[in-house]
């Protein structure tokens, strides 16, 4: 995990009950990209604040064909 | 004082409407003849019924700038507009892609794009015998971060609604008792307004947003944006749209891929107009003039 942000919101998402698999994206890498289920999109958007104070301007699900929501 | 229609929660004083569409009409007739900046948008709609109304279909034409950055759908809609009220219309060609500084998409990237647009309104305005070019800015406008009003002055664009002090919701309210059927439209920035500043604007990711958008909107969504971030989509709906989009994600994924993007994101915190103006320092834009 080479981005220095990412332990702080895996933290945030764990203490909150959340899978930590999180990626980055855009090219000014300012997305934050979490890969839970869309039923967690809820959850995930209550935290978003904290989430940019880690140093992202957007926070995202990352949607995926298999996701059972 | 009747509710907004655009509901956003402020108060409108038809008074104080019907004031400022006599300033406007006597404005517009003033002028004498016009070539408008015509969109096909809530305010350029208007402003074209309006100057119809006003000087009569001789001495107006609504031009629209046709290029990559404008989708298909907003044209057709423009054409609609136009064909329902006898608003005489032309299309005309823009190449702002051309223009480096331009591509480049910087935070001021308006002002490029409106510099050609004006510069080739004012070569039809000229070729026409009509005496202004004048465009559907609001007073709304003013307050925002628009470096597109710095080359409307640069060409000298007179701009009726905002001279008005015309509101945006004013604006929806005037149009609907006109009977446009524009007054409820979402707001439809060009297709650049999807990519972040920075990121080179270029045929390819305009028609990936085109694609993108339109197949959002097949499935049912209405007010939403696909904002391109190189291989990813992120994609802004409306707040209480969140939660069909959760259901439909596999349709979204579907579609966005086909558009030609390899990741799929869907913003947690929903559509919010001028998303990619968060946290842009407003700057001196003087040394583009």
């Amino acid at each position: 995990m080479s981005d220095a942000r990412l332990p702080r919101v895996c933290r945030l998402l764990e203490e909150n009950g959340i899978a930590p698999v999180v990626g980055v994206a855009g090219h000014a890498q300012d997305v934050l990209a979490v890969r839970a289920s869309v039923s967690e999109l809820e959850r995930v958007r209550g935290l978003a604040p904290d989430l940019r104070a880690a140093g992202f301007r957007y926070v995202t699900i990352e949607l995926e064909m298999g996701d059972v929501s | 004082v009747q509710n907004d229609p655009s509901s956003q929660g402020t108060p409108l004083s038809v008074d104080v409407l019907t004031e400022k569409l006599i300033q406007l009409r006597s404005a517009v007739r003033a002028l004498g003849s016009v070539c408008l900046g015509y969109s096909g948008g809530v305010d350029s709609a208007f402003l074209a019924a309006i100057a119809l109304q006003v000087l009569g279909p001789e001495a107006m034409l609504a031009v629209t700038g046709r290029s990559a950055a404008v989708p298909e759908a907003q044209l057709e809609s423009a054409r609609a507009c136009a064909r329902q009220f006898g608003i005489p219309h032309l299309e005309i060609a823009t190449d702002e892609l051309a223009d480096a500084d331009y591509a480049a998409n910087p935070a001021n990237r308006c002002y490029f794009c409106k510099n050609e647009l004006w510069r080739v309104l004012q070569e039809v305005a000229a070729r026409h015998g009509l005496a202004h070019v004048i465009d559907g800015s609001n007073a709304d406008d003013a307050h925002d971060y628009r470096p597109g009003l710095i080359a409307t002055r640069k060409w000298a664009v007179r701009s009726p609604l905002l001279e008005a002090g015309l509101t945006k919701a004013e604006i929806r309210h005037a149009s609907q008792a006109l009977g446009l059927p524009t007054w409820d439209q979402p707001a439809s920035p060009c297709l650049a307004s999807r990519l972040p500043y920075g990121l080179a604007v270029t045929t390819e990711r305009l028609r990936q947003v085109e694609l993108g958008e339109a197949a959002l909107r097949a499935l049912g969504f209405r007010e939403f944006r696909v904002r391109h971030h190189g291989d990813a989509a992120r994609l802004e709906v409306a707040p209480d749209e969140l939660g069909r989009a959760a259901r439909s994600h596999r349709e979204i994924v579907i579609a966005l891929r086909e558009s030609g993007f390899g990741r799929v994101l869907l913003d947690v915190e929903g559509y919010r107009r001028g998303a990619l103006n968060e946290g842009l320092k407003l700057v001196s834009l003087e040394h583009t003039r």
